[in-house]
């Protein structure tokens, strides 16, 4: 049984493309200049793994990180 | 037919492995089969044409490229015939970094999400337009009366300038990216003409700001607290 999901996105990387946000908007969302963060502290509720690895995958900047607690 | 007919011809390529030519018509009309070949030869081929240029040609070779700036610049975008001094820049698409993500940075809260969404009302009355202007034709050539406005007249509407002169845009886009590739005193004349056309846009905003896209970069500052350059 593999562990529970986070997501981070790496601030100096993530350019503001978006593709996160639109893809798994209850993962990610975006600051008033539209730089990416990660919603809370990025644990991924159950059943939006395969969202988390989707935004990861489609980060034109590789700025997000998945990790597995 | 497509404008390579009124290009100054390259010679043909017999060789496309070693002597590849992305100008050329059978290219320009249906690159997958070239591609093939070339990606089957080397993940990255060489051509004498263009004063000499290198082209990756697998996803690993490209995405290498692209993520190693310290190697390779972004500073020139266009593979042309001539290289002439770079006088004019195009940030943030032809910064590399540490200058890139200001530029770009600057770019980011009118293209956000939520901004967009704010767009979307002229934009669809945008698309409304165009369709008006065909639809008693009952065909269109899609690209030609329809996709190729949208975007150059949703720019122009967030700039402020008058969306008919998307028609411009156009113009330049094709004189510089295309018709410029080989042809040098075309793509200076169509650099004169936009370079031209923008600063009267900025000389009046100097005088009566509005709130439009130009207005707000020229109010941007950069990290030293100055005022952008125009």
């Amino acid at each position: 049984m593999s562990g529970k999901l986070k997501v981070h996105v790496n601030q100096d990387k993530c350019q503001g493309h978006a593709r996160c946000k639109s893809l798994a908007p209850d993962l990610f969302d975006l600051d008033e200049y539209g730089n990416a963060h990660e919603i809370g502290d990025g644990s991924v509720p159950a059943g939006l793994e395969d969202k988390a690895y989707l935004a990861q995958s489609n980060c034109p900047e590789i700025a997000i990180e998945v990790t597995e607690e | 037919m497509s404008d390579s007919a009124i290009m100054p011809e390259h010679p043909p390529v017999l060789d496309w492995v070693h002597d590849f030519d992305h100008t050329d018509p059978r290219w320009t009309e249906d690159p997958f089969p070239i591609w093939e070949v070339l990606r089957s030869a080397s993940p990255v081929v060489h051509t004498k044409r263009f004063l000499g240029c290198y082209m990756p040609t697998t996803y690993e070779a490209v995405k290498e490229i692209a993520y190693d700036t310290e190697h390779f610049s972004s500073r020139r975008v266009i593979v042309r015939d001539a290289r002439p001094e770079i006088t004019s820049r195009a940030p943030p698409i032809t910064s590399d970094p540490p200058e890139h993500k200001p530029a770009k940075q600057l770019l980011l809260p009118p293209f956000t999400p939520d901004a967009m969404k704010k767009l979307e009302p002229r934009v669809r009355a945008i698309c409304n337009e165009l369709i008006d202007g065909f639809i008693a034709d009952g065909k269109c050539d899609a690209a030609a009366r329809y996709t190729k406005h949208v975007p150059v007249r949703a720019i122009a509407h967030m700039l402020g300038i008058p969306e008919k002169d998307g028609d411009l845009f156009i113009k330049w886009i094709h004189e510089i990216l295309e018709l410029g590739i080989k042809d040098d005193q075309i793509l200076m004349q169509a650099v004169r003409e936009m370079t031209g056309y923008f600063a009267g846009h900025v000389e009046q905003r100097r005088k009566q700001p509005t709130d439009d896209l130009i207005s707000a970069l020229m109010q941007a500052k950069g990290k030293d607290g100055q005022p952008l350059d125009d």
